[in-house]
């Protein structure tokens, strides 16, 4: 095979366990699987009709009914299907696949009738990435090891075209590279691999045809004549005769995660855990985007309501996930939630393109930009956002208002009589021992808004006092050392 | 005299301390000539706690270490003061030296909250001088921060101030260096409690502006 493909090569990752990890659920370990505790399927539903679409539970199948499966299993949890959960989860790992091409699709057909599998999958056009990672087999290793670090269950397929591609997993086919040879692949397969709607696939088994191959024979007018139009369309699509005009997957310009919790959970130690998965998502969503982040909202509510907001932020952007847990483990430490929560929300709304990088080979001024940045997260995330904060000016005569925090470092200064090193948060009332001596400085100012003074400041050995003089009282404002 | 009699060779030694020759130790100047030269290093230990005990605010403490924040400041290292008993007062401190945009001030009211606070400053490399007011530090705390000031070591290490009420006085204390603060007519008295590598028992009257 030739580095230099004219034509696509689709690479199928099929998610056969979708449905029941999407979900919260405590996964089954290896040595409990016997336990009937530990097992669950999930259902879909058309009409009254029941049928297990994915389960753990080694006994049961897909596609079997519902009240059979409870009647030879009676303590087995069974839940509904969450289409949400699954779309969310679908576009997670099509977030991932960004490592590998960024030509994606998502795939998420429905079960096509009662007891039918749904059939969910991230294709990926891999043709121009094969270069890249040194050939199909290194790609492919690569692909299952990224799988490996997810709990989905997941089967490859790869094929000139994506439909084939998603008959080549469903059919378990080794690696289909050349158009050429795709239809001697595709002949023997049976019909059932194509997941075409079920009447169409009943009249041809019913008028003899069982293999692909038997369908491939007739010619397009025959085909479109007895079963529709799109059905020879379908074929070329399949066999690279037609182009397959399919919308390309690109992350959400915003991101929104929600994650429904198996029970209500009130340690906060506890959620950590399913808070890891969500913040792993959120890396890949930010490194699919070739984005950063400094702000992310994290949210624990119960069922449908408003519910309790963290928002985390960082200094210095980041695509690192893990700087956002540490923050919120060091919130949390210190202010635990209030409440308990069986829902988790994430939300971010605002991303920085990140800079080019400039390193310099010795720069430790830089290192130790970082070092403060990380910290001043830290300490914001125990103490909040107002605990940290830089004495500043700020250009008024009154001395409780020629400081701000966080104001001017940088102005110039301005002559004025010496100041105290403490300034008393709030003046206090303070009784002259003696005589008060020395020249006094007046202050009279703000006259043009709410908090005007008119005082007389004396600079007493230790203190700095003054005399009101609207009414004569004698106050300390400030301590000289 | 010892450095007569001690071959030379032996003189050279690093791990050898000669009695009257104060042990070298990285120390930044505290900005008070008549201070410096009591302390061993001539200054305020680096990578290490000192312990200034204050019987009230305002007796000189924020005048004995503004030298040092403006000098920190103005190489361009980062100070931070943690949990202060009144605002320190900007228009004052860029007086007195300091560059405004390297000061930090933290609030803090719970103990474990400061503790953590000066712990996590004492140990980021970014830092030049903490100053953390603290009433309650038991040795264990104490140790906890003596480690964190020792952290970065090989980069110089923070100059780690605990400011500490008059009842801290008879308790036991693991700093490199303890001074004891009192208001005096001109200034402020200082007397020194505990030097490591250095001699204890003198007082110094600092007069400050």
């Amino acid at each position: 095979m030739s580095d230099l493909r004219s034509g696509p090569l689709w690479l199928c990752i099929e998610l056969p366990a979708l449905p029941l990890e999407a979900l919260a659920l405590p996964r089954a370990a290896p040595g409990e699987a016997d336990s009937d505790g530990a097992h669950c399927v999930v259902y879909a539903q058309h009409g009254a009709r029941r049928w297990v679409v994915a389960g753990n539970h080694p006994k049961i199948g897909t596609g079997e009914a519902l009240g059979s499966v409870q009647a030879r299993y009676s303590d087995l949890r069974v839940l509904p299907r969450d289409r949400a959960a699954e779309a969310a989860a679908l576009q997670a790992i099509g977030c991932l696949a960004y490592t590998l091409s960024d030509r994606i699709v998502l795939i998420d057909d429905a079960p096509r009738g009662w007891f039918d599998r749904p059939f969910q999958a991230v294709a990926v056009d891999i043709a121009p990435s094969l270069k890249l990672f040194g050939g199909l087999d290194a790609l492919l290793e690569r692909a299952g090891a990224l799988m490996a670090t997810q709990v989905y269950r997941h089967r490859l397929g790869v094929a000139p075209t994506l439909e084939a591609a998603a008959v080549a997993v469903r059919a378990a086919l080794t690696p289909v590279t050349t158009l050429d040879t795709l239809e001697a692949r595709l002949s023997p397969l049976p019909l059932g691999v194509l997941r075409w709607p079920l009447p169409a696939q009943e009249l041809l088994a019913g008028t003899g045809h069982a293999s692909l191959g038997d369908v491939l024979r007739h010619d397009a007018k025959s085909l479109a004549a007895r079963l529709g139009r799109e059905f020879p369309l379908a074929l070329a699509r399949l066999l690279g005769r037609a182009p397959d005009p399919r919308p390309w997957f690109t992350p959400p310009a915003r991101y929104r995660r929600r994650w429904d919790l198996d029970a209500e959970i009130d340690d906060w130690q506890a959620l950590l855990f399913p808070l890891r998965r969500l913040f792993d998502e959120f890396e890949a969503y930010l490194r699919a985007r070739q984005v950063m982040a400094a702000q992310l909202t994290v949210t624990l509510a119960r069922r449908r309501t408003e519910g309790e907001h963290f928002v985390l932020r960082t200094t210095s952007p980041t695509h690192d996930t893990d700087v956002f847990l540490r923050l919120l483990r060091e919130r949390w430490n210190a202010h635990p939630p209030t409440a308990a929560a069986s829902e988790l929300r994430l939300r971010a709304d605002q991303f920085i393109t990140p800079p080019s990088p400039q390193t310099q080979l010795f720069d430790d001024g830089q290192q130790q930009g970082e070092a403060w940045n990380a910290l001043v997260d830290r300490l914001r995330a125990r103490l909040g956002d107002e605990a940290l904060w830089q004495p500043g000016l700020h250009a008024d005569h009154r001395p409780e208002r020629s400081w701000m925090p966080n104001g001017d470092t940088q102005a110039p200064t301005t002559p004025l009589p010496p100041r105290p090193l403490w300034l008393l948060r709030r003046p206090q009332r303070w009784t002259p021992r003696g005589p008060v001596s020395g020249p006094a400085e007046r202050i009279s100012s703000g006259w043009w808004d709410d908090a005007p003074i008119d005082r007389d400041y004396y600079r007493e050995p230790t203190s700095w006092v003054y005399q009101d003089r609207r009414d004569g009282h004698w106050y300390l404002h400030g301590l000289w050392r | 005299m010892p450095s007569r009699i001690l071959p030379e060779h032996l003189l050279q030694r690093r791990d050898l301390w000669v009695g009257t020759r104060p042990a070298a130790i990285a120390a930044e100047p505290t900005g008070h000539a008549a201070l410096d030269r009591l302390l061993p290093g001539n200054g305020w230990p680096r990578g290490a706690l000192s312990e200034l005990i204050v019987p009230r605010p305002g007796v000189g403490e924020l005048g004995l270490i503004v030298p040092l924040l403006a000098r920190m400041t103005q190489a361009g290292r980062r100070v931070a003061l943690v949990a202060p008993p009144h605002i320190p007062y900007a228009p004052a401190l860029r007086a007195a030296g300091v560059d405004l945009a390297q000061c930090w001030v933290v609030d803090a009211n719970q103990a474990a909250d400061i503790i953590w606070t000066l712990e996590q400053l004492l140990r980021c490399p970014a830092v030049g001088a903490v100053a953390g007011w603290l009433a309650m530090a038991d040795e264990r705390v104490q140790r906890r921060l003596q480690l964190a000031a020792e952290h970065n070591g090989d980069a110089g290490g923070a100059v780690g101030l605990l400011l500490r009420p008059l009842a801290a006085r008879q308790q036991p204390s693991v700093a490199a260096l303890r001074l004891a603060l009192q208001a005096d007519a001109h200034g402020t008295q200082v007397e020194i409690l505990k030097s490591r590598g250095g001699r204890v028992g003198h007082s110094v009257s600092l007069v400050m502006p």
